[in-house]
């Protein structure tokens, strides 16, 4: 038995390594925790949770991961991680996790309306497989359908997309991350050419002022947010400016806190540009050489079903997404309009505030990192957003430098890595290609090695488009990957629920935990996650980040890796691709889709025994060759050479991730600048080379209002979010007690005096009911949200309170992303 | 109160290559051991009388060619017979109370 | 099948408890709900509600405020927070908890200390005062509500007997 000696000496020794950033263990002999760490081995990973992308030490011991603590050498969290992070290591134990494929039977057969029944691996693909022929047949690759995440590995993503857009000739296919950060994806694309940031989290260290727009960081982002804090804190200059439609815990070190009415950001925005502008602080040098000015079409319209009425009123919903090259001058009359005082007036905020922000981004000396995820990203204008916070960083030359710093955060651990450089969205092919693009379509079937014609050119349904078109009868067969799309998904009632039971439809889901999606499934699968598969996650600062399979997933369960490859098997050319193309390539005829697409020569080079020593490798051992190498490999040939160059495979098991583009063994830490981006040539200062002239562009964009507002009958603003203690849907995280006691059930938080006046008082039942559908829940007065008068907030992390019942799927028209920061609802007493 | 056991750890940059020096200098002296090493960083984890010593050693360790830095990390004194108490799974969380978080 | 119908009827169980805490604390009951096929409502988070019907929420749970320190799993996992924290200022100027939990005021207060590791920057500076990184408790330290959980976890850390005797202050 160990005395408190040997612990105090062991504690001692565990402090100084982690300060030191040693690799754990480093206990000295006989000074051993209880239960000893002998037989402990520790890996790196990243965190399964947010887009941060913390490292984290992972131990296992007996085949079991039993332990997970904040890794020291990596970069981002250099130890620490949030309460999430800390108690990662429990999601993969929750007891109800799936371990043998369920198919709903009914007198031994699948039956839309049958219980749930446990079924073998070859049933289930053989109903599955049965299924997706008939819509072969009937509707062709276009009724097939799948929505993905921005939580598929990055190989994971890669092998559904080319099965998706290669195999069978659809496009619709699109992740989660649609919900997350399209909006963010425009926005780059329409101002610089080029997905993702341009700085990194080093400027964090660098910045004079931090501008949060409608980020909660201190709960979505908590290890991003203790750098914002250090820097802070350490630094008595620097300033940090909180906006957002309710007081939330990032106010606590908010020196310019603003509470401003939904929607009018957007005047905020054009406002501030319109200072820099008057006040004579445009960076003449910076926007002669470096920018043009466009201004954007208006009137475009919130994304809905084509024959709502809002629709066919909107004049540009066709093309919301066009402009027209414009002069500065004409920018500068576009924002003037944009004073002070209607900015004040429109949104409510106190004209000091307002200044101060605007300064914050007008006074050169100031570097200033403006920060934003779901209040940007979630809005009906939320490309326009985007869009927007660039002009200002644009006008002032405050870009691609150390603290100057326009940053998109993301939600999820690979939405970058995995939905945005591979593409696995409905419009889009690796490395910034897009399937509109008929030279785009020619590199990836020449890279893919398959024949010419085979990728359709039209952009598929977005994952909001799909509930619809599942509804509608037009997507038939579905899969449902690393989503909890059910949950996650905007109007349950009137679209997904629907979609997801019509009798037409066939729908399988791939999930480690029975979710609400699962429940809404015909079958599902069970699935590997996070260390009991080896993967690689792309961050939000563009880091790629790989892990080995640690464990052992629980029994049946199976890698989405596995089942998209396995699954391929049972399709060949011949039901896939139309017979002209196979008349012209005689060669592909009678083949699978798993030798078109995975025992290509490509795919399957390299040989299992590649896999490093000490690691387990399930696909590897499954398919005789090592899968997650050789489609890495085949992907990096679209971004090498192309400012998305990736390092070798093996580089990353070393390394704790690296920024691409990685070049010459170096990674990136700003895009655009000369020295420290190579794709910058020299004389340059700057190049936005995503734009073929090099040029970022300003959008004159207007305000517009959002599509429904509180009104006699419903009278209160709804927005949606998430809380620190649970991730998304909690599918993981309120399956790990110490996260689910600390937050075990969403409230719907409410300005006392609006409480009041419903008569109602903290913890009472409520009905939150919109025009859509209604649900249930409790109030609350207080806790760590206050809310301002007409504004209510429901996290939606609950699966028994489906607060996705009443919100509304009006998306931003040019990104497809819902809103779901605003809608109105009316709270009544149960 | 003399008989208080000091028990801490200390974090020592140095260039790689003083490693045996900082490794026969710490053999010399009975309350200090080498907990770890990564290159050039070493933790030497300390048991002994008293802070006086402690600072002392520090001192000592500084001087030692091809030190950088000495930083203490953890401090923690305690009665003696209090410290050979067998460790309940309890205080053992306590003890990770003061370890990192 | 197996791995989920004893977590179905604990649902079950679990739902007829709320209703029933409901009715004694509020006037409007939900309507009853009727699970009509088991074998599909297999998502033990909505208690047995299929997903087209509402039931009435479980009740507002309450912090557990007794002062005693829950074991942890492993090293480096921060101990959960014994006590109400309603009203603590958490902000620029005030740390309402680092009043009792900083080294020098721990002994007063009965409270532990915060861990030496929080004195370091992240450049691996030793300081006097709490690093401003770890500055926000809350981020890592959470509390913990009565509200039983709905699904069991299998997890097991270094130290089986920690878990096996929670709160065991002696």
């Amino acid at each position: 038995m160990a005395s408190r000696r040997d612990l105090i000496r062991a504690s001692a020794v565990g402090a100084a390594a982690a300060a030191a950033g040693l690799q754990l263990p480093v206990r000295p002999a006989g000074a051993a925790a209880p239960g000893a760490t002998e037989g402990v081995k520790w890996s790196k990973a990243p965190c399964r949770f947010c887009g941060t992308g913390c490292g984290v030490a992972v131990g296992v011991k007996d085949g079991r991961v039993i332990a997970t603590e904040g890794d020291p050498k990596a970069e981002v969290n250099r130890g620490l991680n949030c309460v999430k992070g800390y108690f990662l290591s429990k999601i993969l134990y929750g007891s109800d996790r799936l371990t043998t494929p369920l198919l709903r039977k009914k007198d031994g057969r699948f039956a839309k309306d049958g219980a749930f029944t446990p079924v073998s691996w070859d049933e289930a693909f053989d109903v599955m497989a049965e299924q997706f022929k008939r819509v072969l047949k009937t509707q062709g690759g276009g009724g097939i359908g799948m929505a993905g995440s921005g939580q598929w590995t990055v190989w994971e993503g890669y092998a559904a997309n080319k099965l998706m857009k290669a195999g069978f000739r659809s496009n619709h296919i699109d992740p989660n991350a649609r919900h997350c950060m399209a909006s963010a994806v425009q926005g780059f694309m329409r101002t610089f050419g080029a997905d993702e940031p341009m700085g990194c989290y080093d400027d964090f260290e660098a910045a004079d002022a931090f501008v949060l727009w409608g980020s909660n960081m201190a709960e979505m982002h908590p290890i991003l947010w203790t750098r914002v804090t250090d820097r802070r804190l350490a630094n008595p200059h620097v300033k940090v400016a909180v906006l957002s439609t309710f007081e939330h815990r990032s106010f606590d070190l908010a020196d310019i806190p603003i509470i401003f009415k939904p929607q009018t950001d957007l005047v905020i925005l054009n406002y501030i540009a319109n200072h820099i502008i008057q006040s004579g602080r445009v960076n003449k040098t910076f926007v002669d050489r470096h920018v043009t000015f466009k201004q954007g079409n208006a009137d475009i319209g919130y994304g809905l079903r084509a024959d709502h009425p809002l629709e066919v009123k909107a004049k540009n919903a066709k093309d919301a997404g066009g402009g027209r090259p414009v002069t500065f001058e004409e920018f500068a009359a576009f924002v003037e309009p944009y004073t002070l005082d209607r900015a004040a007036e429109m949104s409510g905020v106190e004209k000091g505030w307002l200044k101060q922000l605007a300064e914050l981004y007008a006074d050169p000396k100031v570097k200033v990192m403006s920060l934003w995820t779901m209040g940007f990203n979630q809005h009906t204008r939320g490309t326009w957003a985007n869009n927007m916070v660039y002009n200002i960083h644009l006008l002032t030359g405050k870009i691609a430098t150390p603290g100057n710093s326009p940053f998109s955060l993301t939600g999820q651990p690979s939405a970058c890595g995995t939905a945005r450089e591979v593409g696995t969205f409905s419009h889009r092919l690796p490395a910034d290609l897009v399937v509109t693009n008929p030279e785009h379509r020619r590199h990836a079937e020449e890279i893919w090695n398959v024949p010419h014609g085979v990728i359709v050119g039209k952009p598929g349904y977005h994952i909001v488009e799909q509930n619809r078109m599942l509804r509608d009868g037009k997507l038939s067969a579905y899969w449902v990957m690393a989503n909890n799309n059910m949950q996650a998904a905007a109007n349950l009632n009137e679209e997904g629920y629907p979609g997801y039971r019509n009798p037409t439809a066939f729908v399988v889901v791939s999930d480690p935990y029975p979710t609400v999606t699962a429940q809404a499934a015909d079958l599902i699968l069970p699935t590997a996650m996070w260390v009991e598969k080896e993967g690689a996650y792309g961050n939000a600062e563009r880091r790629t980040q790989f892990w080995h399979q640690l464990v052992d997933a629980p029994g049946e369960a199976r890698s989405d890796l596995w089942q998209l490859m396995e699954f391929s098997k049972r399709f060949t050319t011949d039901e896939c691709w139309p017979a002209a193309i196979l008349a012209a390539n005689p060669s592909y005829r009678g083949k699978t889709l798993f030798q078109v697409l995975f025992a290509n020569g490509k795919v399957d080079r390299f040989p299992a025994s590649q896999v490093e020593a000490g690691y387990a490798n399930d696909e590897a051992q499954a398919f005789g060759f090592y899968p997650q190498k050789g489609l890495f490999e085949e992907y990096a040939e679209f971004g090498r050479g192309h400012g998305h160059d990736l390092a070798p495979f093996d580089a990353y098991h070393q390394a704790r991730g690296l920024r691409w583009p990685v070049v010459n063994g170096r990674e990136t830490r700003w895009r655009y600048r000369e020295g420290a981006d190579p794709y910058v040539k020299r004389g340059a200062g700057f190049s936005f080379y995503g734009n073929k002239d090099g040029r970022a562009v300003i959008w004159a964009l207007p305000y517009e209002p959002p599509p429904e507002s509180p009104d006699a009958e419903y009278d209160l603003w709804l927005s949606t979010g998430r809380v620190l203690e649970h991730w998304h849907s909690g599918s993981m995280t309120m399956r790990v007690p110490e996260l689910y006691k600390a937050f075990p059930s969403a409230v719907v938080f409410m300005n006392p005096a609006d409480a009041a006046k419903r008569g109602l008082k903290r913890g009472d039942e409520v009905r939150v009911i919109s025009r859509r559908g209604e649900m249930r829940s409790r109030v609350e007065t207080r806790g760590r949200n206050r809310m301002p008068r007409g504004v209510i907030f429901v996290p939606w992390f609950d699966a028994s309170q489906l607060i996705n019942k009443t919100t509304l799927d009006a998306t931003c028209p040019i990104s497809k992303q819902t809103d779901f920061k605003k809608c109105a609802v009316k709270v009544v007493m149960a | 109160m003399n008989d208080e056991v000091h028990i801490a750890s200390l974090v020592v940059r140095h260039r790689p290559d003083a490693g045996p020096r900082l490794e026969a200098w710490v053999g010399k002296c009975p309350a200090l051991e080498i907990a770890g090493r990564d290159g050039a960083c070493s933790i030497l984890l300390y048991e002994g009388s008293g802070t006086r010593e402690l600072m002392e050693l520090i001192e000592d360790c500084q001087a030692t060619p091809g030190v950088v830095s000495v930083n203490l990390i953890y401090h923690h004194a305690e009665p003696r017979d209090a410290l050979e108490q067998p460790a309940s799974p309890l205080e053992h969380s306590g003890a990770s109370d003061g370890l990192a978080s | 099948m197996q791995a989920w119908t004893p977590l179905l009827l604990a649902a079950l169980v679990l739902c007829g408890c709320s209703k029933h805490e409901a009715d004694k604390s509020r006037r409007a009951p939900s309507p009853a709900v009727t699970v009509t096929n088991p074998g599909q409502q297999i998502d033990a988070m909505r208690r047995g509600i299929p997903i087209d019907q509402e039931a009435s929420p479980l009740p507002m749970a309450r912090v557990e405020n007794f002062d005693q320190r829950r074991p942890v799993n492993y090293e480096m996992q921060p101990p959960t927070i014994p006590h109400a924290i309603d009203n603590y200022q958490l902000t620029v100027n005030t740390n309402r908890c680092m009043l009792c939990h900083t080294r020098s005021n721990a002994a007063k207060f009965q409270a532990p200390p915060v861990s030496p590791a929080h004195y370091v920057t992240r450049d691996g500076q030793v300081l006097e005062q709490i690093s401003t990184r770890r500055y926000f408790c809350v981020q890592c330290h959470v509390v913990q509500t009565d509200a039983p959980p709905l699904v069991a976890n299998t997890f097991k850390g270094l130290e089986p007997e920690a878990e096996a005797s929670p709160r065991a202050m002696p």
